[in-house]
């Protein structure tokens, strides 16, 4: 397994990603970047880093929630696989809230198990 | 508010039209009532002196979706010639236009309304970005008064915040509002604005007072028969849900972490939109559904108030901003 790789939203992805599923929208969705980029990157390197510089604005709690919660809730990886191999550049704000979407959804799994 | 006149069937307007008056709603549920006992009602808007954009936005979908039930279009007849609004309001904003248009179904597509001026029908889709654009245009307008007051980051997070409210609230059409389940009583199955997932989306500046307001309306479960009905959560909570009161069930479903979906990791779009804080403008935010009107002011005193109305289908969720200066 490689090192590392760069997963560059603007570049690799869409400058405008939204939504949860591509029939919310079929273009540039949590799904889409999932299935195509995150989840491959996650087979295939032992650090994954999503660099969202550049893009429009923050994506909504869909699209974060779909792409790197959906690694756990759709692939079968764990909390821990996430932590141990994501990392995230861009603003503050970005970074603290995929960060607050996956303790809230870790958290959720504890609570009620 | 109902008038029989001969054959005729007459709903008669108050003077003012608003959520804040219960008259208003129960003036929708006329409609509906007199929808029933005729197949063409006349509604009289000639005593309406102002009424809301957003009550605008709500009446229309309700009028909408009483056309589409019939199948008629031609199933009300307006006469608001003599109301004082008449070349203010139901010419010069494209509202009669709008109403007399009817609705449009699209066979597996979204709907949606825009503004009343640039009237048109686009999914969800094409909706969200012809809202992305005009968020755009607004902060190119804007920033170059802002940029003398707050910094970069600061415009940048206000418009960022306007951008995933729409976002979440689109999503919120098709994944809480419009929803599948086994669960739904049989009426919906012949309930067009069920069927075709209709929504109704409002943006509108005011030049006037530098107001600026973005409504987006749907005629699905609501938000609190959502959350605690058509949930896929354990019998025990749902039953917890079931004793509590409407208002409380409410002010769960906007929390953090809280979704039908149990377990899913979702439930954080109504809890973003809710804890947006802007310094930049006056903000608030005012939901309505299920009967409950929730209003918020996101900027200092982060007033926050919960009313009972009326229950009319469907949600109706404004968001607007007030630039003071």
């Amino acid at each position: 397994m490689e090192k590392q790789c760069v997963i560059n939203v603007l570049n690799d992805f869409s400058a405008d990603p939204w939504g949860r599923f591509r029939t919310d929208n079929p273009v540039s969705s949590g799904e889409e970047f999932r299935e195509r980029l995150l989840n491959p990157a996650f087979q295939n390197y032992e650090k994954v880093i999503v660099d969202f510089t550049g893009i429009e604005f923050t994506p909504d709690t869909s699209f974060l929630g779909e792409s790197f919660i959906g690694l756990v809730k759709r692939n079968g990886w764990s909390y821990e696989d996430i932590n141990q191999k994501l990392q995230l550049v861009g603003s503050d704000f970005l970074v603290q809230l995929v960060s607050r979407l996956i303790n809230n959804a870790k958290n959720e799994m504890s609570v009620f198990y | 508010m109902i008038v029989r006149k001969g054959n005729a069937v007459i709903v008669r307007s108050p003077e003012r039209l608003s959520f804040e008056f219960d008259e208003s709603i129960s003036f929708i549920s006329a409609l509906y009532e007199a929808s029933y006992q005729s197949d063409v009602v006349d509604v009289d808007f000639s005593a309406l002196i102002d009424i809301s954009e957003s009550f605008s936005l709500f009446l229309l979908a309700q009028i909408h979706k009483i056309q589409l039930d019939k199948e008629n279009g031609g199933c009300f007849r307006i006469i608001c010639k003599s109301s004082p609004i008449y070349d203010s309001f139901f010419l010069n904003t494209g509202f009669l236009k709008s109403l007399l248009n009817g609705s449009c179904i699209q066979s597996h597509k979204q709907q949606s309304i825009s503004a009343y001026g640039s009237y048109t029908i686009q999914s969800l889709f094409k909706c969200r970005e012809h809202l992305n654009l005009w968020i755009k245009n607004l902060m190119s307008d804007f920033s170059s008064v802002l940029k003398q007051r707050f910094p970069d980051e600061q415009i940048r997070a206000f418009f960022e915040g306007l951008s995933v409210t729409i976002a979440e609230s689109l999503q919120n059409i098709s994944h809480h509002a419009y929803i599948e389940s086994d669960k739904l009583p049989t009426y919906y199955q012949f309930n067009n604005a069920f069927i075709h997932k209709l929504f109704w989306c409002f943006s509108w500046h005011n030049l006037l007072n530098n107001k600026i307001t973005f409504i987006l309306c749907d005629l699905g479960v609501g938000i609190v028969d959502s959350y605690s009905k058509y949930s896929n959560r354990p019998d025990y909570d749902l039953e917890r849900l079931n004793g509590m009161p409407v208002h409380q069930v409410m002010m769960e479903a906007l929390d953090e972490t809280k979704s039908r979906f149990w377990r899913g990791g979702r439930g954080n779009g109504l809890h973003t939109i809710r804890h947006k804080v802007s310094e930049l403008a006056k903000v608030s935010i005012t939901i309505y559904s299920n009967g409950v009107l929730y209003t918020k002011m996101m900027s200092p005193p982060y007033i926050e108030s919960i009313n009972y109305k009326p229950v009319l289908p469907g949600t109706w969720i404004e968001w607007c901003f007030e630039f003071t200066e």
